[in-house]
């Protein structure tokens, strides 16, 4: 994270935030200490939330407001809570965002002057977490800017496109899905139900066998004579069972502990069918079917109680300890997919909440090989994907349930242009709610598999990883893990083969070393010597086709001549000095920097201001040498090459002066102070080239070489 | 091909150490004695063109000129197994043969009568190339020949080329023995009026020095001629070794002299170079380091000029480019160039800024060196004017006895009045001067003080 970047930002988010204030800088290095201080320590979220509740006018409503978010399993939150905290913390910052935000509410009229705002402000991100909420954006700049590489704004898009698609994936859902809701069990209505009296008035035997009738017809979702249900308001709720009150106290204790069980059963019942529909993506499809699975072994056990009961061979206390062990699998099932329904959870997401329920059952035997066996189930389709995708680099996912999305499928006839600079950082990016939480650790590496094959392939080789070996879930022994690092072996071997050996991605940078630094002396002063009645012109005047020519003959005629990719360097005349340049990149406006702003620069730039080299790079070395770097690259030749230029003129200076030494001794001697200031400035430049060439190119170019040579294929 | 050099050979000198130059060169840049590339070298990135054009064959033909008014040494040359080198255009021997006699007078009179036909060659070779730089001159300033001709050359050089560099080698006589040129201080001063007027840049090779580290440093009992032109030749081509293979800095000429020389007159280089081996000897091989090799550098021993050390003067360096190739980390360089500066090992002029310059370069591939690193100092010290004092002390004596002036007599320049002599003096004194001035620190205002109360 560049602290440049942080700058950038910064002065955004002030001017978002409507603040006139010089004080960027201060907040520019709160900001980078802090981002240092987010990756160093994985600070316990509880005493942020502790601090926040502290704070909070309201803490009781803040912390249920937390731990309903929590269930949820929000993401980032706990980050996001530390972030806040340490907003509340720090005084000065939070002066600002509440003068902010307080003239934010009085412009758009609301009246909530008397909360205090800092804490509404944070009130209203926590609930309005995954909306875009201004506070919201903040967070999450600031956030990803300190976790990945990604650009906030893209991040920010990818949340929103995220939400919007599902919606109109898939097929569509069948209308009878919705018009025959007898294709499962799950306690549908029946119109008419007869009046019938109270089972007080029997025996308590007859009690008790009617009752695990109505029992045993709950469990299978139809409903009981005396065992009534209220449906739940919302669809992951367990249904409510009202036992008639006239039934013996012991028989009505006994029948609601079994009661439970049969909630669940309709709650698996339920998220089964909801879960089934396209939209719902692959893995959730995967899970329904892998619960359906577990059903249906439930079932078979309702039957044999049945035909149990059938032999009046059955009590209610037998049925209590025949199902206490399914009760306890179902309760983790209902429990599983409450969460998931009610996170509205998709893809990866399902498979981290699974995984997570999965490790924290650690020593629970059967119920932890019950859980094992669904994630197992549902993370088959998200491992075919995740297969494809690290084997051949091919994203096939209809419903959005991947980790990685492709942003830019379909174009790739431009490739060599536009779309090599932003390629690498933008092309593939991970959307983190879908990363699988057991393959957290390895979402990067996942990431630039992928992109190291697309890459391959897009420079027309078929690559396809030879070792392909299907991947399976598991807890314990991590195989996947293996094959991923095998994968990325393999891909990043090929790639760098492909860069170093094919492409000689070497050469490239030395034949850039050659002409940005000026490592290849001749060839500049040949240059400098042939173009400068050129560039000594008006920048307007300069006549590019000349120079390109003029630049070609220096090349041809130097120790250049020998270089492979000579043929690759061109003229670029840039209508700005290197100065302006910087400043613009900087975007820094303080009063320092201002006055450095030229007034009207362009009527008086020559083209030697202006010159610069290019250089023509194709895919796939466009990928390391792209834009960006190159821009780099102009910069330090532009100042090196006037650096020269000063020094050439110097030297003509010197040899004009050379004549001096055949004068009489008296007039020779009067030009002594003159020759001293020249020597002075002479001496001056040549230091200072010589720093910048040798003490700190050539050794950062040597530490590069040298790292470049421990990777070695 | 920008910046090109051509070398012009005068004499018995000269010619020899040209000739060991180009030996030198050749092996650099893997080129074979006649001329062609060997088969190792087609690949090099080394700039052939600085000393070389080729021919229609391809084949490499040094920018040289050989000059000599008597056959001897150049025949010699042609009888080598570099005759084919040369361009047979480019080699002039006067067509009298009998040389100049050990007398500066009879060599630059011939220099007159010979100008035409030289600078045919010169003008040819200068129209050849596309942007020349400068000319390098290598020559004695003892004998007849060098001395005379050398002059002669240098004054129209100087006005024919007057915006390229003349750069010159010239060889010093060695005080140690009695020379059997007796005019030999006569010869000096008159050359050395020349050197101060006409050249840009002179490299001291004194004959004193090279002896004295040939027995001391090399440990050679009796040194030959051709043992102390390589050193020579080593000199020479290190300190051309940034133009022959190319870098980010130092590129051309100009860039390596301009540094050196502050003020025009003070254009007097003294070299030095380590570590210093021949053939015979391997066994010696010490470890290298930047440190260890800029110390010795500033180590008088290692100077090829031997100057008295003068206690009443503080003679200082005026400037230091110390060229350094072998594998080289730059971090080195800064530390060591921290170290000497701590330690207060180098004297600088007061009156500017003036540090050690370095220059890193490359080697040639195709020599092997037993050394890691080596390093060549170009200087440009006060000191150096012990050396024209002491010239000027032997004339003084020869001069007082008015002896052996009657060859000069015989030829135009001195026919009438000894002017020349007395107005050479008054130059080479007031270099002298002019070097003890540069040691104070009102070295600016000297200038300016004298002129005002001479007017």
């Amino acid at each position: 994270m560049s602290e440049f970047k942080i700058h950038h930002h910064v002065s955004e988010l002030f001017s978002l935030l409507g603040i006139q204030s010089d004080a960027a800088e201060k907040y520019t290095e709160t900001l980078s200490e802090s981002v240092q201080r987010f990756i160093s320590t994985q600070v316990s979220a509880s005493s942020a939330v502790r601090i926040l509740a502290e704070n909070a006018p309201n803490p009781q409503a803040f912390l249920s407001k937390y731990d309903e978010l929590k269930s949820r399993n929000v993401r980032d939150l706990d980050p996001l809570v530390v972030f806040l905290s340490g907003l509340v913390e720090d005084e000065s910052v939070r002066k600002v965002v509440e003068g902010s935000s307080k003239l934010r509410l009085q412009e758009d009229g609301v009246t909530l002057a008397n909360v205090p705002s800092i804490v509404s402000d944070i009130e209203r991100a926590a609930e309005t977490k995954l909306s875009r909420d201004q506070l919201n954006e903040l967070r999450d700049r600031l956030l990803r800017e300190s976790q990945v590489m990604h650009t906030p704004s893209e991040a920010l898009q990818s949340v929103e496109r995220g939400e919007k698609r599902p919606l109109c994936l898939g097929p569509p859902i069948p209308s009878w899905l919705k018009n025959r809701p007898y294709l499962s069990l799950d306690f549908v209505k029946l119109e008419n139900r007869q009046e019938i009296g109270a089972l007080g008035d029997v025996s308590s035997t007859s009690q008790e066998h009617q009752l695990i009738e109505d029992v045993l017809s709950v469990m299978m979702g139809i409903e009981g004579r005396y065992i009534t249900v209220q449906l739940p308001t919302k669809h992951y709720d367990s249904p409510e069972f009202t036992v008639d009150p006239s039934v013996e106290p012991s028989l009505s204790t006994l029948v609601s502990r079994i009661l439970p069980l049969c909630g669940y059963y309709s709650q698996l019942i339920r998220f089964v069918e909801n879960k089934s529909c396209y939209h719902h993506g692959l893995v959730n499809q995967a899970l329904s079917a892998a619960i359906t699975n577990l059903i249906k072994d439930y079932m078979l056990l309702v039957t044999q109680l049945e035909e149990q009961h059938q032999h009046w061979a059955l009590t209610l206390h037998k049925l209590y300890f025949y199902v206490e062990k399914t009760m306890a699998v179902m309760d983790m099932l209902a429990c599983v997919t409450r969460v998931i329904s009610k996170s509205e959870a998709h893809g990866g997401a399902v498979l981290s909440i699974l995984h997570d329920r999965t490790v924290s059952l650690t020593g629970c035997g059967q119920l932890q090989d019950v859980m094992v066996f669904l994630t197992q189930s549902a993370a088959v389709p998200y491992m075919n994907i995740l297969a494809k995708w690290l084997y051949r680099g091919i994203i096939n996912d209809p419903y959005n349930e991947f980790m990685v999305v492709d942003r830019e499928s379909g174009s790739e006839e431009n490739e060599d242009e536009d779309l090599a600079d932003d390629y690498w950082e933008k092309r593939y990016t991970i959307i983190p709610q879908n990363i699988p939480t057991f393959l957290q650790v390895h979402a990067n590496v996942i990431l630039r598999t992928g992109k190291y094959l697309n890459v391959i392939r897009q420079s027309d080789h078929s690559v396809v990883c030879p070792h392909q070996e299907e991947l399976v879930y598991s807890v314990r022994d991590r195989s996947y893990a293996e094959v991923i690092e095998r994968t990325y072996n393999f891909a990043s071997k090929r790639l760098l083969e492909l860069l170093m050996k094919e492409k000689d991605l070497m050469g490239r940078l030395r034949s850039v070393k050659h002409y940005f630094l000026l490592d290849q002396g001749d060839f500049v002063v040949q240059l400098m010597s042939l173009c400068e009645d050129e560039l000594s012109k008006n920048i307007d005047d300069v006549v590019p086709t000349r120079l390109e020519s003029l630049l070609e003959l220096a090349l041809r005629t130097s120790a250049a001549n020998s270089d492979f990719y000579k043929d690759d360097i061109e003229c670029d005349l840039q209508p700005i000095t290197l100065m302006t340049q910087m400043l613009r990149i900087l975007s820094i406006e303080t009063e320092d920097e201002r006055e450095y702003y030229p007034q009207e620069e362009r009527l008086q730039l020559t083209g030697l201001q202006g010159f610069s080299l290019g250089y023509r790079v194709t895919w796939p070395v466009s990928l390391v040498l792209d834009r960006k770097t190159i821009a780099c690259y102009q910069m330090i030749f532009r100042h090196l090459f006037y650096c020269k230029h000063v020094e050439k003129l110097l030297c003509r200076v010197w040899v004009s002066n050379k004549v001096a030494k055949s004068f009489p001794l008296s007039a020779s001697r009067t030009y002594t102070a003159a020759f001293a200031l020249r020597q002075r400035m002479l001496n001056f430049i040549q230091n200072i080239e010589y720093y910048m060439m040798f003490e700190v190119i050539e050794r950062n170019w040597q530490n590069f070489i040298n790292k470049m040579q421990k990777f070695k294929i | 091909m920008p910046c090109e050099i051509i070398t012009l050979q005068l004499g018995q000198c000269g010619n020899q150490i040209g000739f060991e130059f180009w030996k030198k060169l050749c092996s650099e840049h893997g080129i074979s004695p006649e001329g062609t590339l060997e088969d190792y070298a087609t690949e090099g990135t080394d700039r052939k063109d600085v000393f070389f054009y080729q021919a229609d064959d391809e084949h490499y033909i040094p920018r040289s000129v050989l000059l000599d008014l008597e056959p001897r040494v150049i025949h010699s040359i042609m009888n080598s197994p570099y005759a084919k080198l040369y361009n047979p255009e480019n080699i002039y021997i006067s067509k009298q043969g009998g040389g100049a006699g050990n007398n500066w007078a009879a060599g630059y009179s011939q220099g007159e009568r010979i100008y035409d036909e030289v600078f045919d060659i010169i003008d040819r070779e200068a129209d050849g190339s596309d942007s020349l730089e400068g000319f390098v001159l290598c020559h004695s300033i003892a004998g007849g020949t060098g001395s005379g001709l050398g002059s002669y050359i240098l004054e129209r050089l100087n006005d024919r080329f007057p915006k390229k560099l003349v750069q010159t080698y010239s060889v010093f006589p060695n005080q140690d023995e009695i020379s059997d040129v007796v005019v030999q201080p006569y010869n000096s001063l008159l050359t050395l009026r020349r050197l101060t007027q006409s050249a840009d840049c002179v490299v001291v090779l004194d004959n004193t020095a090279l002896n004295r580290i040939a027995t001391d440093r090399l440990h050679l009992s009796n040194p030959s001629f051709s043992q102390i032109n390589s050193l020579v030749s080593n000199i020479m081509s290190v300190s051309t070794a940034t133009l022959r293979y190319p870098s980010y800095m130092n590129n051309d000429l100009i860039g390596l002299i301009a540094p050196l020389i502050p003020t025009p007159r003070l254009h007097f280089l003294m070299t030095g170079y380590t570590p210093l081996t021949t053939d015979q000897e391997v066994a010696s091989v010490r470890k290298t380091t930047v440190l260890d090799v800029m110390r010795r550098l500033l180590q008088p021993k290692n100077m090829m000029v031997s100057t008295p050390l003068d206690r009443n003067t503080q003679h200082c360096y005026i400037s230091i480019l110390n060229i350094i190739q072998g594998e080289v980390d730059p971090t080195q360089v800064h530390k060591s160039l921290q170290r000497i500066r701590e330690r207060k090992m180098a004297q600088f002029i007061p009156w500017g800024p003036a540090s050690i310059q370095v220059a890193l370069s490359k080697k040639s591939p195709y020599i092997q060196s037993a050394h890691r690193v080596s390093g060549l100092m170009l200087a440009n010290h006060t000191n150096i004017s012990a050396l024209f004092e002491r010239t000027l002390k032997q004339y003084d004596k020869l001069r007082k006895r008015e002896a052996f002036l009657e060859q000069f007599r015989k030829e135009n320049m001195f026919t009438e009045n000894l002017d020349e002599l007395d107005a050479s003096r008054e130059v080479v004194q007031q270099l002298v001067d002019e070097y003890v001035a540069a040691t104070t620190p009102d070295y600016l205002s000297w200038g300016l003080t004298q002129a005002s109360t001479e007017s």
